[in-house]
């Protein structure tokens, strides 16, 4: 009898250490979903209408944490090489050096660096690399709020927008001409795990 | 928009700062020595019967450093007209080559008439230095750097080996060739042609910062030659030659592997200015007088020409028609 009930108590223990190692776990982790995900971006063009492109290719992952958001972390990695502006001339000459360089610099990139909890969403604050220059910037994500089972899978989704100078990154001041010197770039991204 | 008023102030500073450095030079060369100028001024011959070797080079010293400090003098401040601003390090190709490529050649130059090195100790530290230089320009991107989209270590080898092969060859005929003709600034106006039509096929392809620093370099090493050839009436060649061979290959480097320039327009500019070479056959050299230099510089300007015809035409077919709506 008291080895019965010895061996519930361990029994207990152990199932105690693995429901609170579910509960402790750090974050879900997401990876982006490149199918349902997009970036796409628009610059003035003479100051009169908007030229519109994407980026094709993209990976990233992050890690949301419902009950620490500021320990939410957020990656994003686009590839400068897949630039579409739905011009294939215009795209060569936007992967040479006076724009975006795409053979010295490859990717441009987000890190998250802290991260809080807003209304709708969340305040990140990361690392922006482009054109081989990192600058500081803040992005308000809407969404993440709602985590749907698809497939078996959890999806997650946020879309931002930020506004970028070209000429903060490096570019060839004499390059922007007609086109702005400011981008809007918008991210509507899905996350799986 | 290319804004060629902001190109020509900066090609009149190149100008300007790389002539008054010359100047200087002999300015300078004068007041500690005037025998020393006047002696060079007498146009004596390169190697004169029981001359030694170290009071010949004693004699072009200030010349040489003369026309390396006015070259560098010459191209940073036409770098500062355009607000090329100085970033260290480097971070892509054309930044290599003005901070690292061009002081480099310019110093190496220097170094070797420091040494007094045989001549073939010497080409074989060119061979070295043109195998450097590819790697130089390609440091850091995907060619090197990236494991999927890169090259393989043979495919580098091969393709820094080639280029620096190719560089070193160039540089060794042309340095010949400028030995042999009399023309003595044939051999860096070629150059300076080339490096020209370099510039203006990669900015026809579409990336006009690099076209435009090909072309101000060009223009540096000219007014260079012109000024050392009137104050000095020699030719500074170890500077001019090599720091013009270096530069077309470095431009041309830069053009194919980050532009959009050819690969065989590229190959054709780099080696356009060993057309003249085919002057010196011996039936060619029976032509008269006057005939030879005509002939000799129809050879390079004829290919130099054509390639950019070439390249003209594929920018009227690639990019004069985003220019419709205005640049993309």
């Amino acid at each position: 009898m008291h080895r019965v009930f010895r061996v519930s108590l361990l029994t207990c223990f152990v199932g105690l250490l693995a429901s609170a190692g579910q509960v402790c776990r750090a974050a879900d982790e997401y990876s982006y979903d490149p199918v349902h995900s997009s970036i796409s971006f628009k610059a003035r063009h003479a100051d009169v209408s908007w030229i519109h492109g994407r980026f094709n290719e993209a990976e990233g992952k992050f890690s949301i944490d419902k009950a620490d958001p500021t320990k939410s972390t957020f990656e994003l990695k686009i590839k400068a090489d897949s630039v579409d502006t739905g011009n294939k001339a215009r795209d060569e000459h936007l992967r040479q050096p006076d724009y975006f360089d795409t053979k010295q610099f490859p990717t441009i990139e987000f890190k998250s660096t802290s991260t809080k909890a807003i209304d709708g969403g969340y305040e990140v604050t990361g690392d922006f690399k482009m054109h081989g220059v990192t600058k500081k910037v803040t992005l308000v994500l809407k969404g993440g709020d709602k985590v749907v089972e698809f497939n078996k899978k959890k999806v997650i989704g946020f879309s931002t927008r930020v506004s970028v100078k070209r000429s903060d990154f490096g570019f060839d001041k004499s390059a922007i001409g007609v086109i702005g010197d400011e981008a809007l770039i918008d991210i509507d991204c899905e996350g799986v795990r | 928009m290319p804004d060629f008023l902001l190109y020509a102030k900066s090609l009149g500073t190149a100008t300007l700062i790389s002539a008054a450095c010359v100047l200087i030079s002999v300015f300078l060369t004068l007041r500690r020595s005037p025998d020393r100028h006047r002696r060079v001024l007498s146009n004596s011959p390169p190697v004169q019967p029981g001359q030694s070797r170290g009071a010949q080079q004693d004699s072009s010293r200030p010349l040489l450093w003369g026309a390396a400090v006015a070259s560098l003098a010459g191209i940073w401040s036409a770098s500062y007209v355009l607000n090329w601003r100085f970033v260290w390090p480097p971070a892509n190709g054309l930044q290599r080559w003005w901070e690292l490529v061009i002081p480099g050649i310019l110093v190496a130059e220097l170094l070797l008439d420091h040494l007094s090195l045989s001549e073939r100790w010497a080409w074989a530290f060119r061979l070295l230095l043109a195998c450097v230089v590819p790697r130089v320009l390609l440091a850091g991107s995907i060619y090197l750097e990236d494991a999927e989209a890169g090259w393989t270590t043979g495919q580098t080898a091969v393709v820094i080996g080639g280029t620096g092969f190719l560089l070193w060859c160039t540089w060794w005929l042309l340095t010949q060739l400028a030995e042999r003709t009399r023309q003595p600034g044939f051999v860096v106006g070629t150059l300076c042609l080339s490096l020209g039509a370099c510039g203006a096929c990669i900015m026809l392809a579409g990336y006009l910062k690099g076209g435009l620093a090909s072309g101000l370099v060009a223009g540096t090493l000219a007014t260079v030659a012109i000024a050392t050839h009137l104050s000095h009436r020699q030719q500074p060649r170890p500077i001019t030659v090599g720091l013009g061979v270096v530069s077309l290959f470095s431009t041309a480097v830069i053009g194919v592997c980050f532009g959009r320039l050819r690969m065989e327009l590229a190959g054709v500019i780099c080696l356009a200015p060993l057309g003249a070479w085919v002057a010196e056959l011996r039936w060619l050299q029976k032509l008269p007088g006057w005939m030879l230099p005509l002939v000799r510089a129809l050879l390079v300007l004829v290919p130099l020409i054509a390639t950019v015809w070439i390249a003209k035409q594929i920018f009227n077919r690639d990019l004069a028609p985003l220019l419709g709506g205005g640049r993309p």
